[in-house]
């Protein structure tokens, strides 16, 4: 069939827009053979990755790089090319393209990523690393993605590993990791200019050069600098500032058959503001929250084949960082260092590796702040040792991996997190695996030594003629919140396309709760019109509670020429939970001429906790054309459909929601 | 709203697995594309190109479906320089043998391409090859002195790379293309 449409292309072309729609008809009806001729230009359209088909070796799972199809996690790399596609300008959108994983914009400069549900400005269950190194932060959980400003030039790829991952990682890999790789000096990702503006984008500019030294030596510098607007509340009345922050990074690398040694420093500043809850008497009202910050941080990497079966890695890190806020101070610097090794044994491989990390730092909170500590100071040592042993047995066509880490921290102790996965290689094209794994999470070190905490205020109204603020204060019997998590996969590859399903079921024990002490007392006796009533709480480490849900993607090209792709995530997650029942996303690619082309990117959400994000149903337009090879420009109309919507709120910082809105903006890339 | 769009995702999901399962490939362009991007991925030191900066993808006996293939791709531009297919066959319907070959043709292959017609004469008369050209290698016993190594495997189109020998050869692969690969060992 294949080959005598390919003879009618070569004899009929001018018939080819007929024999074209006689091919759709059927295709739409019931999904016909495939008619249309196919040519290496038109193959040449499709990236070089896919066209290999799910050959992307991730190294993020277990520390062992892997082809994806074959991993016994669910896995979802974004790649460079899908953040060019969709003109992707910061990190947290390139990571709504990931399945099951819900990103909430809090503010300009804010936002929260979760996985697999337990979502919130600082959830604390997946982990976040650059180039493998951790960016959580201890001090209220969370990440900081406006200090995370990195070229989205340089990024290589971004490997979203869903569920738990603390046998290999450590502490918070619980629901999931999210580890962003940038171009390394060596990888001759050339020189690209990138300069956008638009509604959202008010201003962004992006430049990456890099060369070789010499057979050996390479380097790569990266500038970037961007604008991006400030979000206003429902009713307009309040503005955000913009987002404004600049980034130069230099990679400095050598490369040789067996080693690699790679030095990276990199530098930031950025400012932006937030409307943040603060009381005054009985008051409370909304401040504007001036922020500014910048941070310096340095990585060194060095891997070494020892030989044909013994590898050796090792890799130092040291960030600083000054934020300075309206109403509170906060300073950090962290310290890391960790030794992997791997050796092969025929079908054995052995794992193990050893990790140091310090954080210090200082948090000064205002009086009007809702947080007060009974500590300024922050300094947490963590040690951690793992091992893992993977092996084949390949009469049954079976790969199990056993593993086990032993995290050790001064605020909480020790904890110990095994994790046992396999993969059943069923044919060429068809992989189940399960995992069975205990992760672990560390709570703050602001709740943890809350001196009080405003966790509640309720008005004025019928039953109370004051109002009353409810302050929790750090319990003395901190635990950690430990996941035990089972999941179950299945993916099958065909020809051009491939289908991804994982079931997934965690048990949480001992993760946050507030509990109320005694009756409410008046704020000062007698009572006037400034009073109020204070209930006193207290944090504990009680709440047990479970989720459950399936996950599914699907990668498909149409006639070797049109692609789709798409996700769908079902989430149950139990009352007070904060995280989305469904998220979906709808991502198709569509050429339309060889220098022009479009991207679609549809996204929708729905049983959505109130606190988290509105429901939402919306859509990106991009158009891309390239007068040149070298020379891109792209057109994105971002958020249509729904309009104006809370896609996060901050927890206890934010009286109200802000909304994102839809705009468009203009791209144009160069690359020489 | 929700189970509809459930629904309408359930739904069209098992569309797809019918229509794209369906599908055969066409192995003559999936070969020529992968040409394509070992071009695209490759870096010849600057002295080996001639005034035109020309990429010189030489061939020998082929198919007809693969000229058709090849002459889809003619002309396309890689960075600064532009693919061009080069027939190194004095007479193309004369059969491959060392005196049809044009040695002063065969001098400006950048790639040669060679499959099973070409195997013999590769076998004898690879020194004759300019120390820079890239030999890609289709379906044929995997010892042989190419660079890379395409074949099917796993329902797939693959390739190996013999890393360390193109290094030899002053021949820079991206890691790009390495990752994707599997390395194989110089024999």
């Amino acid at each position: 069939m294949d080959s005598q449409c390919d003879r009618q292309d070569q004899m009929y072309k001018p018939k080819r827009y007929i024999n074209t729609a006689l091919c759709l008809l059927p295709f739409v009806m019931l999904g016909a053979p495939n008619c249309y001729p196919q040519t290496a230009a038109e193959l040449i359209e499709i990236q070089f990755e896919e066209l290999v088909s799910m050959e992307i070796e991730v190294e993020s799972a277990g520390k062992q790089a892997t082809k994806a199809f074959n991993l016994p996690y669910a896995t979802h790399v974004i790649t460079a090319e899908d953040l060019q596609r969709y003109n992707i300008q910061n990190l947290p959108d390139a990571l709504r393209m990931a399945p099951g994983t819900l990103v909430e914009q809090m503010g300009a400069g804010e936002w929260g990523i979760s996985i697999r549900g337990v979502g919130g400005r600082f959830s604390r269950y997946v982990l976040i690393l650059l180039n493998g190194r951790p960016l959580n932060n201890a001090a209220f959980s969370g990440v900081n993605w406006d200090e995370i400003n990195i070229s989205i030039q340089n990024i290589q790829r971004i490997e979203v590993i869903r569920g738990p991952n603390a046998a290999a990682w450590g502490a918070n890999a619980v629901n999931g990791i999210i580890n962003i790789i940038t171009h390394r000096a060596a990888d001759k990702a050339g020189n690209k200019l990138r300069l956008s503006a638009g509604e959202v984008y008010k201003g962004n500019a992006e430049a990456l050069y890099s060369r070789d030294i010499n057979q050996h030596w390479h380097h790569s510098f990266s500038a970037n600098t961007s604008q991006q607007k400030g979000l206003r509340n429902h009713d307009k009345t309040l503005q955000e500032k913009d987002l404004k922050n600049w980034r130069l990074s230099y990679i400095v690398e050598k490369t040789s058959p067996s080693e690699n040694f790679l030095i990276s420093l990199s530098h930031f500043e950025s400012e932006y503001s937030s409307y943040a809850f603060i009381q005054q008497g009985p008051n409370v009202q909304a401040l504007e929250n001036i922020t500014e910050k910048q941070g310096s941080a340095l990585l060194a990497n060095y891997s070494n084949k020892i030989s044909e079966v013994t590898s050796l890695r090792g890799k130092i890190s040291y960030d600083s960082l000054n934020r300075d806020f309206t109403n509170y101070e906060w300073d950090s610097q962290h310290l890391q260092a960790e030794v992997d090794a791997q050796h092969h044994y025929e079908n054995f491989r052995l794992d193990y590796g050893l990790s140091y990390r310090n954080t210090e730092g200082t948090l000064y909170t205002n009086a009007d702040f809702p947080i007060q500590l009974s500590e300024n100071d922050i300094n947490i040592d963590y040690l951690g040792a793992f091992i893992s042993g993977s092996s084949d047995i390949p009469q049954y066509d079976l790969s199990i991996k056993l593993a086990a880490r032993l995290d050790h921290n001064s605020l909480t102790g020790s904890e110990f997190q095994p994790s046992l996965r396999g993969i059943w290689k069923i044919n060429d094209s068809k992989r189940f695996w399960f995992g069975l794994s205990r992760a672990a999470s560390i709570p703050s070190v602001a709740v943890m030594t809350s001196r009080e905490t405003v966790v509640e205020n309720i008005p004025r109204n019928e039953t109370s003629p004051f109002p009353i603020f409810v302050y929790a204060r750090g319990g003395d019997d901190v635990k950690n919140t430990l996941v035990d998590a089972i999941e179950i996969g299945f993916r099958h590859l065909w020809e051009n396309m491939n289908i991804d399903v994982s079931l997934f079921h965690f048990s949480y024990n001992n993760d946050i709760g507030i509990q109320t002490t005694g009756t409410p007392r008046l704020s000062m006796f007698p009572p006037d019109q400034n009073s109020y009533l204070i209930q006193d709480a207290a944090f504990v480490w009680e709440r047990d509670f479970d989720t459950k849900g399936i996950e599914l993607s699907y990668l498909g090209r149409i006639r070797d020429k049109y692609t789709i792709e798409l996700s769908y995530s079902h989430s149950r997650l139990e009352e007070n939970t904060p995280g989305v029942e469904q998220l979906a996303s709808i991502q198709v690619d569509i050429p339309l001429t060889e220098k022009i082309k479009t991207s679609l990117w549809g996204r929708y959400s729905s049983g959505n906790d109130t606190y988290v994000t509105d429901e939402f149903s919306v859509a990106d337009i991009n158009l891309h054309y390239a007068p040149h090879p070298s020379l891109l420009l792209t057109y994105t109309a971002k958020n249509l459909g729904r309009g104006r919507y809370i896609n996060g709120r901050t927890e206890i910082f934010s009286l109200e929601g802000y909304l994102i809105e839809r705009g468009h903006y203009l791209s144009l890339t160069w690359e020489f | 709203m929700a189970p509809c769009f459930t629904f309408k995702v359930l739904v069209l999901i098992p569309l797809f697995v019918v229509t794209v399962a369906s599908a055969e490939k066409d192995i003559s362009a999936h070969k020529v594309a992968y040409l394509y991007y070992f071009s695209k991925f490759i870096t010849w030191p600057s002295s080996t190109f001639s005034e035109q900066g020309d990429i010189n993808l030489c061939v020998g006996e082929i198919s007809e479906n693969m000229a058709f293939q090849l002459s889809t791709i003619e002309g396309k531009r890689i960075g600064h320089h532009q693919l061009k297919t080069v027939n190194i066959l004095k007479n193309p319907k004369g059969g491959v043998s060392n005196d049809n070959i044009s040695k002063p043709l065969l001098k400006r292959c950048h790639l040669l391409y060679i499959n099973i017609k070409m195997l013999d004469w590769f076998q004898q008369y690879s020194s004759e090859l300019p120390h820079y050209t890239l030999t890609v290698s289709d379906n044929m016993p995997e010892e042989n002195n190419s660079l890379i190594h395409l074949h099917r495997r796993d329902n797939r189109l693959s390739f190996e790379i013999k890393a360390q020998l193109a290094k030899m050869k002053g021949i820079k692969i991206s890691s790009k293309l390495l990752k994707l690969s599997k390395e194989r060992k110089a024999p």
